[in-house]
């Protein structure tokens, strides 16, 4: 019953993990300028995140070590160094579009402009780590989380082509604007493979102390955690393709993503949308300090953990504390939201190679994971991983410059 | 050399201006059909006044900021039907909403 409870609580909290203010955006987006075509990206970024997630699990429950902390020790710190200071610039980036994200929420509900909410939200985000445990965060974010099931409840009420959704899953060239697709494609990626995950998943296990016996556990929340959260991801973008595609809606603001579920749900669309952007976006930004925190604390050998006193590891609540008011300050120069999700969001799938690259040694080395090593086809999807997000990495500047508008 | 190098840039600039008009005329596609969803989402009380007023001026900022770079008559026609509409919600006259959602067809 434990294990079942463990189990659930992990497809639960996939749901509210997975959907946050860049898959969000870039679903919205890519609905709404290119109908399904960009579904592919979405199935694409969530296999290579299920397995990804499913091996950093593997690696803390056997070796008891995070990927960053593993990278240190086993890559050593000069190699650790540069991939870990690319993540921290672009996570206060990912912060402030959290951050952004809830105070639009808070824009649609009130009126009042995002910049009044950015130092109360950010303070709200910060005693929420400061005071909570990493189990009640997890729980309250993630079963709030579930009022993202109003994005499928919306598209399935709306009788999307069937046919046309599933032609949507197989890869296509763009019959229009290609450099606004690939760039989308690009940014969706960067939204559904999130580095922080790995940090954030990982370190969680060490702080449950998972152990052998929770492969199985670990197994299937990776896959229907994942996978559930792409569902949800996949309908914000059918509902972006039903109603704003038709009337050549293009998202330059929010507050055009956030028309979506109101042909389908009246009056209560506004405030679905806003409560699932704002609820989402809470829970991400706090996984983004803290993941950020434990990368940090894990590279640098400092102590760490959510569950302890903050006054027992300070240099850990510091990382936090300084990324979160990063963020918030980002936000304070006016710039706008959207924007600042999709360039977060391109350049974090520019540093992806970096961050995937050691899970092939990682997981393939015995002193870690023992007998529980990679198998073919563990290893080809962390290969295939590496040469698509090498392939990004290499186009997503030029694609920004083109595409971004 | 020099006269290349000058053939070159009048190019450059004749390409970022179509593609600013080409952008300008699609962005005017786009803010009249989100206009024409708020009017109606306002007139079935489906969103709150506040919401409507915000996005009326989120339209009219974003065509007012690509207009400065390019002229459309387009723009600056949804620009003023923006600016009624904005003062129809305020007063919360719906007839007058009902109106101006015809004359954005």
């Amino acid at each position: 019953m434990k294990k079942f409870l463990q189990v659930a609580l992990g497809v639960v909290t996939g749901i509210g993990g997975f959907l946050e203010v860049g898959s969000i955006a870039t679903a919205a987006e890519a609905g709404a300028s290119f109908k399904y075509a960009l579904l592919w990206s979405i199935a694409l970024g969530t296999i290579c995140l299920i397995f990804l997630v499913e091996m950093t699990g593997r690696l803390a429950a056997i070796s008891k070590h995070a990927v960053a902390d593993a990278v240190r020790e086993r890559l050593g710190f000069p190699f650790a160094v540069i991939p870990r200071a690319a993540e921290i610039i672009v996570n206060v980036m990912v912060i402030g579009a959290e951050i952004g994200g809830v105070s639009l929420a808070l824009k649609f509900i009130t009126g009042i402009d995002v910049r009044v909410w950015a130092i109360p939200v950010t303070l709200l985000i910060w005693l929420a780590i400061w005071a909570g445990t990493l189990d009640f965060i997890e729980d309250a974010t993630s079963i709030l989380g579930l009022v993202a099931i109003a994005f499928v409840i919306a598209a399935v009420k709306m009788h999307p082509d069937t046919h046309a959704v599933l032609r949507g899953f197989i890869p296509s060239a763009p019959r229009h604007d290609p450099a606004h697709y690939w760039y989308i494609a690009v940014g969706i990626l960067g939204a559904t493979i999130s580095p922080y995950m790995f940090h954030f998943y990982g370190s969680g296990a060490i702080e449950d102390k998972w152990d052998e016996d929770s492969l199985g556990a670990n197994r299937i929340t990776s896959v229907l955690g994942m996978s559930f959260g792409a569902v949800m991801s996949v309908a914000v973008l059918v509902c972006a393709a039903l109603v704003l595609a038709p009337r050549g809606i293009e998202v330059a603001r929010y507050e055009q993503a956030a028309l979506i579920l109101i042909p389908a749900l009246g009056r209560w669309g506004l405030p679905l949308f806003a409560a699932t952007l704002g609820v989402c976006c809470f829970g991400a930004a706090i996984e983004v300090s803290l993941a950020t925190a434990y990368m940090l604390a894990q590279t640098l050998g400092w102590n760490w953990g959510e569950n302890k006193k903050p006054d027992k590891e300070a240099r850990f609540s510091m990382t936090y504390v300084v990324m979160l008011l990063l963020g918030g300050a980002l936000l304070l120069t006016g710039i706008d939201p959207l924007k600042l999700t999709m360039y977060a969001m391109a350049l974090t799938a520019v540093i992806l190679p970096l961050i995937v690259l050691p899970f092939v040694v990682l997981l393939n080395d015995e002193t870690y994971v023992h007998e529980h090593t990679n198998g073919p086809i563990g290893n080809t999807v962390v290969i295939v991983t590496i040469v698509l997000a090498s392939i990004v990495a290499i186009v997503t500047i030029p694609l920004e410059i083109v595409g971004g508008g | 050399m020099r006269r290349s190098l000058v053939a070159l840039v009048l190019l450059a600039l004749a390409c970022s201006k179509q593609d600013a008009a080409e952008k300008l005329q699609k962005s005017v596609i786009s803010w009249r059909a989100t206009l024409q969803i708020v009017a109606d989402a306002r007139l079935n009380n489906e969103v709150r006044a506040g919401f409507a007023l915000k996005t009326i001026d989120e339209a009219v900022d974003d065509l007012q900021g690509q207009s400065s770079k390019t002229t459309s008559k387009g723009a600056e026609q949804l620009i003023g039907l923006a600016a009624k509409l904005r003062q129809a919600t305020e007063r919360d006259d719906k007839a007058a909403i009902a109106k101006l959602r015809s004359e954005m067809r």
